[in-house]
């Protein structure tokens, strides 16, 4: 029965190539390093919350995607990369209103920061994108950002050897998919995490602050107070920038103007919407001006004395503002106290951590 | 004979590979509803469905618009005839009212087959669980900030029990004005029992009915007057105000019996 030997072996040899075909296929490269992120101690009130679990930190796939991040040739003309709108000794937003993009285009809003996304939940000002894959592959396309059409992208990067090698190493084989584009930036911009400033030190028994800073940690936390309630004057920034994260991780209408801005509404239909923006963390803010979705305020000062005098009413104003008829009623050193304490908040180690930033 | 027994090693061969997973998208099993007790929760504004952002709600002494409702109910029991109660000592409800006004809740996976003559939770959370560490949680637990954002205070201070914000208005009034009534701390917990004529509960499913009459919150035992000064609250100590509508917000819960499950 030589010929049945003959196909036995071939059905096993099918067999083989036909079970190995799936997606745990064996690596033609080594399993690469599992990355440890560098996430915040406990008491710092971060919340509890895993990596995603289809998209695994590694050693490999952070350095891919930081090397995607700094590469200009993922813009159209070579002239710029995610990192030209996003320094990093800025927390990762830009120093100017509006960045700059391919041709002298400019944006319509201010760039973010970027830093402990993992705890973000949407993207951008207006929230339009739902997770930082998505949102990732949006500056990439854009006309007034980096205007390169994905499947370009794809060519450039399959196109160069040094690429295909470390997809390889981070995903197991040399194949440079648009999937593989947004794993590997996210696990890099998830690997951004910030939670070592003077303020965190202080809540760990590592640092203490001035009297200064403490007075104005003391009015961040104090809730707004009436004329005549015979109570203390409070900042009354907590409702919308307490907690950990220094964000309430919602959208919210700061009385900016009074004629709105689409904002939110983008997302959600509701006219109830119309003008909120996202909450930015406050953490590393001393070093993220200029201020707000459109970077009218060059100065924390200017925040501060927005939200002490120039409150304006909106159908969709946040009620908390909206309850401060007169407004705080902030001394001089009121607000000092208060930007001091918000100087605080600066990570400087952010800009010095050898994963993070430019290669 | 020999050509037959190549077919059917073949055919063995192709239906072995047809089973093997090489394809990742597996169907999932289908949805079915899930045995327990069920809690559904309505937001009513008298006889009508709650609807935020654009009714104006006539009070006693305001006209109210509601933005944004939030609030937790721990402490879950159900009182048998001998007068013991039947705790649910883990079962934390969290409304949102922006994600839905209507909610249907597991408050447990099963209940013993019994009567039952009142249901009993807390508006808030006891000691305990107010100054547990938000961090501590996992993300899909109603305690996590990243369930409910807006729900804890800072350091130390716990959570919000309760958050009602929205704007009001006066015929004498030029604009609206906002309300911002935030109810938490020890001292605002409060207790619901609502009792109901004895209830034999048995079956894989059982949905219980309760309204928020919204009303109530303002116009309750305490009737509200809403001013420049009394327009918000964050239940400082000694806030008489929040004192106030959290007696009304207790009150404000109403049974309205078994229903059919969904």
């Amino acid at each position: 029965m030589p010929g049945l030997r003959i196909e036995l072996f071939l059905l096993g040899a099918l067999s083989l190539l036909m079970v190995a075909c799936g997606p745990d296929d064996p690596a033609a490269y080594p399993k690469p390093t599992t990355f440890v992120a560098d996430l915040p101690p406990q008491g710092l009130g971060f919340p509890n919350l895993p990596w995603p679990q289809d998209n695994p930190p590694t050693v490999e796939g952070v350095a891919l995607g930081k090397r995607l991040f700094f590469d200009k040739g993922l813009s159209l003309d070579y002239s710029i990369s995610c990192a030209s709108c996003h320094h990093s000794d800025r927390a990762f937003s830009d120093t100017v209103v509006y960045s700059q993009g391919v041709g002298g285009a400019l944006g319509t809003m201010n760039a973010m920061p970027l830093f402990n996304l993992l705890w973000a939940n949407r993207f951008f000002w207006d929230g339009r994108s739902p997770s930082l894959r998505d949102q990732v592959l949006q500056p990439i396309q854009d006309p007034i950002e980096m205007h390169l059409p994905l499947g370009q992208a794809l060519d450039r990067l399959s196109g160069d050897a040094g690429y295909r090698v470390a997809f390889g190493k981070a995903f197991g084989d040399e194949s440079i998919t648009v999937q593989r584009l947004q794993w590997a930036l996210e696990q890099y911009l998830l690997s951004l995490t910030s939670h070592r400033s003077r303020f965190d030190l202080s809540r760990r028994g590592l640092a203490s602050l001035t009297p200064s800073e403490q007075r104005g940690l003391d009015l961040f936390m104090r809730e707004y107070s009436a004329p005549g309630s015979g109570r203390p004057v409070g900042a009354d920034c907590f409702h919308c920038h307490g907690g950990g994260l220094f964000t309430n991780r919602t959208f919210e209408n700061n009385g900016l103007d009074s004629v709105l801005k689409t904002g939110f509404q983008v997302v959600s239909g509701l006219a109830s919407d119309r003008g909120k923006f996202k909450t930015p963390s406050l953490r590393n803010v001393g070093l993220t001006a200029p201020y707000m979705h459109d970077g009218r305020f060059a100065t924390l000062e200017e925040v501060v004395e927005h939200y002490n005098s120039g409150i304006r009413s909106s159908s969709t104003l946040n009620a908390n503002l909206r309850v401060q008829t007169g407004g705080l009623r902030l001394s001089a050193q009121d607000k000092a106290d208060l930007v001091a304490f918000l100087h605080t908040l600066t990570d400087t180690t952010l800009a010095q951590n050898p994963h993070f930033v430019a290669p | 004979m020999k050509v037959v027994f190549h077919y059917v090693l073949w055919g063995v061969w192709a239906l072995a590979i047809s089973l093997q997973s090489c394809d990742s998208h597996k169907p999932h099993p289908p949805v079915t509803n899930e045995a327990g007790l069920y809690l559904r929760l309505d937001h009513r504004y008298d006889s009508s469905a709650l609807e935020l952002n654009r009714a104006w709600l006539p009070t006693l002494l305001n006209q109210v618009e509601i933005n944004h409702c939030q609030y937790y109910l721990s402490g879950f029991a159900l009182q048998r005839t001998d007068s013991s109660w039947l705790e649910f000592p883990n079962a934390v409800f969290y409304a949102d009212l922006e994600r839905q006004t209507q909610s249907r809740w597991r408050l447990a996976p099963s209940v013993p087959a019994g009567t039952y003559t009142a249901l009993r939770f807390r508006v808030g959370l006891d000691s305990l669980l107010n100054h547990s560490d938000p961090a501590s949680w996992p993300p899909s637990h109603p305690l996590s900030l990243l369930s409910s954002a807006h729900m804890h205070w800072n350091w130390n201070s716990g959570y919000i029990f309760f958050k009602m914000e929205g704007q009001y208005q006066r015929p004498s009034m030029p604009v609206n004005g906002g309300f911002s009534y935030h109810l938490g701390g020890d001292e605002m917990l409060r207790t619901v029992i609502l009792p109901f004529s004895p209830l034999a509960l048995e079956g894989p499913e059982t949905d219980l009915s309760v309204h928020l009459q919204m009303r109530g919150f303002f116009d309750g035992s305490h009737t509200h007057y809403i001013t420049d000064s009394s327009s918000f609250s964050h239940s400082s100590l000694g806030d008489r105000v929040a004192s106030k509508l959290a007696y009304n917000l207790a009150s404000a819960f109403v049974w309205k019996g078994r229903v059919n499950p969904l």
